[in-house]
């Protein structure tokens, strides 16, 4: 945004705030005037800000802007490592100041409110933003009701989830440092599909090393709602036996129904928990945004979407990306966002030049650190041939051990995403 | 300014009318960077965009020798190149479409932003390099036509580093010529001509 554009938007906001009463009837000002092919990305996660980077560098005549509610940006990849001490979460923050000067990427701070497919504007509280295409990465929302006693303002501080923004973590890390030696910790997992299932037992890894090293009579008790670990299981079940044998108490199919988090109480089906630490990961759907525009399909959860596209199939000329999508169980991560979200703008791109398109190709690869050395990977490969997520069944696969080289390897794939996306 | 333009279009000119086959080679190769486009974004999140890489462990591949980057993942694919990730990606792409990843990033320019290296190393690496490297490693390692070794000037350090781990280990299928001339020079030497190699940086001379 230019600071013509920027006076030109703070003044149009102040004269809102200033007549509330007339705002309902004008019709929404236009934000930014637009002057050619347009898109519009909501939302600058791992999804969004490589999509609309990944646009200008496709087609520069295409304007893009870029809807997003924070100017720093707090990554949630990595943000496990800061528990067990081998990161500092400042290393996760990222600003949106080179996709504005490098790429020319019209930066917009603000909360979108919703989407107008008809008229094809998003609706801030400001105004409007008009789009010949739009990139939605809402990213998730959590499902709090279906846990009994749960409370929207007040749990989150007690219990937290630290699975939205990586600030979050700082919270949870400091929860840990406090407890005595000795204490009980709950990290309690929903039913997939939810965010990144394999950060999850990264994070039970990283909690495990902390206790192993500053309070090592205390216990972890996992209650996951599946079965059994869903990604790199026998990775993580040999690791675990490895480095933390007396400390995880890994428990599958105990879903948390019921909390006191004023009392430090959590209930499974058959079993009370009095625990010194609870890291509570809540049932997850699409972002709220998602919900408001009318993306969410039949499940009330997730955004079906043409998966050779990633066309909504609720909504014509909106895309969306990242882990809001319903699909692969597995799909939903940083990675992934970032391919969709590259796949998407190549596609827009090449139909703004009249240019064929092409089908979408993508692979999801996720690293996981055990400690503050070993790592190991998963791929997966997608190619977006039907309408449904169609995983190849050529290529991808986990690592056969834990080791330091992909330890190594972990530190440079975040290193190179934050990159990706941000310079 | 003007005799500029000029001669731009009397070159293009000349292209034009120049032989059919030329013409149909570059077409394939313009056909194979537009599948490569999209088979290559996911390779960018580690490789940096257009495969300027950004990571000290994961090398540059944006204008890198078209043969070389082929050969690489087809070998990644077979296991003759030792990796921990590489092979299984490299397994989920046909060889049609890994000929079209090299051609879309040997397409790409080949960034060289500077890298920390020991400034003796470099001095004593460019004289390795002249006494044993400088016959197929053309112009310091930055030769991009007139020969299918790899490009070596302003790769990253560490990256160069592993990669003669698993060659001095015998586990990467290396030329002969490479081989015995790895024979003739001690780790020291080794070591400071991937220093000198690292170090350039910057454009073309």
């Amino acid at each position: 945004m230019t600071a013509t554009m920027r006076r030109r938007f703070l003044k149009l906001a102040g004269g809102m705030v200033s007549l509330p009463l007339i705002t309902p009837l004008v019709r929404a000002a236009e934000l930014l005037p637009r002057k050619g092919t347009r898109v519009v990305v909501v939302g600058g996660g791992f999804g969004g800000a490589i999509a609309a980077k990944t646009l200008r560098l496709a087609n520069p005549e295409i304007e893009v802007v870029l809807v997003e509610r924070n100017r720093s940006y707090s990554a949630l990849p990595g943000a496990n490592w800061v528990i067990g001490g081998s990161r500092r979460i400042g290393e996760n923050r990222l600003t949106y100041d080179r996709l504005e000067g490098t790429y020319g990427v019209q930066m917009l701070y603000g909360e979108a409110q919703s989407i107008d497919v008809d008229a094809k504007t998003v609706v801030l509280n400001e105004g409007t933003l008009a789009y010949d295409h739009a990139i939605v990465a809402p990213g998730i929302d959590f499902r709090f009701a279906e846990i009994e006693g749960y409370s929207a303002a007040e749990t989150p501080a007690l219990f937290p989830h630290a699975w939205r923004s990586g600030e979050e973590i700082m919270a949870l890390k400091k929860q840990l440092d406090d407890m005595k030696n000795g204490g009980l910790v709950v990290v309690s997992l929903p039913l997939p599909p939810y965010r990144c299932p394999q950060a999850a037992y990264e994070r039970i890894s990283q909690i495990a090393l902390l206790l192993r090293r500053t309070k090592p009579r205390s216990k972890l008790v996992v209650l996951d709602a599946s079965p059994a670990i869903t990604s790199m299981a026998q990775l993580f079940v040999n690791g675990w036996a490895r480095e933390y044998e007396h400390l995880i108490d890994y428990r599958g199919g105990q879903a948390v129904l019921k909390i006191d988090a004023p009392r430090a109480r959590l209930s499974t089906s058959g079993e009370t928990f009095r625990a010194d630490v609870v890291n509570l990961i809540p049932p997850q759907s699409a972002g709220l945004l998602a919900q408001k525009s009318g993306l969410v399909g039949e499940d009330k959860r997730w955004c079906p979407v043409d998966h050779s596209t990633h066309e909504s199939t609720l909504a014509a000329g909106v895309y969306v990306i990242g882990d809001a999508c319903l699909g692969d169980d597995l799909q939903k991560s940083a990675s992934a966002a970032n391919a969709q979200g590259k796949a998407c703008a190549l596609n827009i791109a090449a139909t703004t030049a009249r240019r064929k398109t092409q089908t979408h190709f993508y692979s999801n690869v996720q690293y996981s650190l055990l400690n503050d050395r070993d790592g190991a990977s998963s791929v997966a490969f997608y190619r977006g041939e039907t309408r449904k997520p169609t995983r190849m069944e050529k290529g991808g696969g986990t690592s056969a051990e834990w080791s330091e080289l992909e330890g190594n390897y972990a530190r440079a794939w975040l290193g190179g995403i934050l990159a990706e996306m941000s310079s | 300014m003007r005799h500029t333009r000029e001669l731009i279009a009397a070159i293009g000119l000349i292209l034009t009318l120049s032989a059919p086959a030329w013409a149909q080679k570059s077409d394939r190769k313009a056909k194979a960077i537009e599948l490569g486009e999209m088979l290559a974004q996911s390779c960018m999140a580690c490789h940096g965009t257009r495969g300027a890489s950004t990571q000290q462990a994961i090398p540059t591949i944006g204008g890198q020798v078209d043969s070389y980057l082929a050969g690489s993942m087809k070998a990644y694919r077979d296991g003759t190149r030792p990796s921990t990730v590489m092979e299984r990606i490299a397994n989920a792409y046909s060889s049609r479409e890994i000929d079209a990843l090299a051609a879309y990033f040997s397409n790409q320019p080949f960034a060289r932003p500077p890298q920390n290296t020991d400034p003796d190393k470099v001095t004593r690496g460019q004289a390795v390099h002249m006494r044993k490297c400088n016959r197929c490693h053309l112009h310091n390692g930055r030769d991009t036509t007139e020969s299918d070794s790899p490009l070596l000037a302003g790769q990253k350090l560490e990256y160069l580093q592993r990669n003669m781990v698993d060659i001095l280990a015998g586990k990467r299928v290396i030329e002969l010529k490479m081989n015995s001339a790895l024979m003739e020079i001690n780790p020291d030497e080794i070591d400071a001509t991937l220093h000198f190699y690292a170090a350039q940086h910057g454009d073309l001379p």
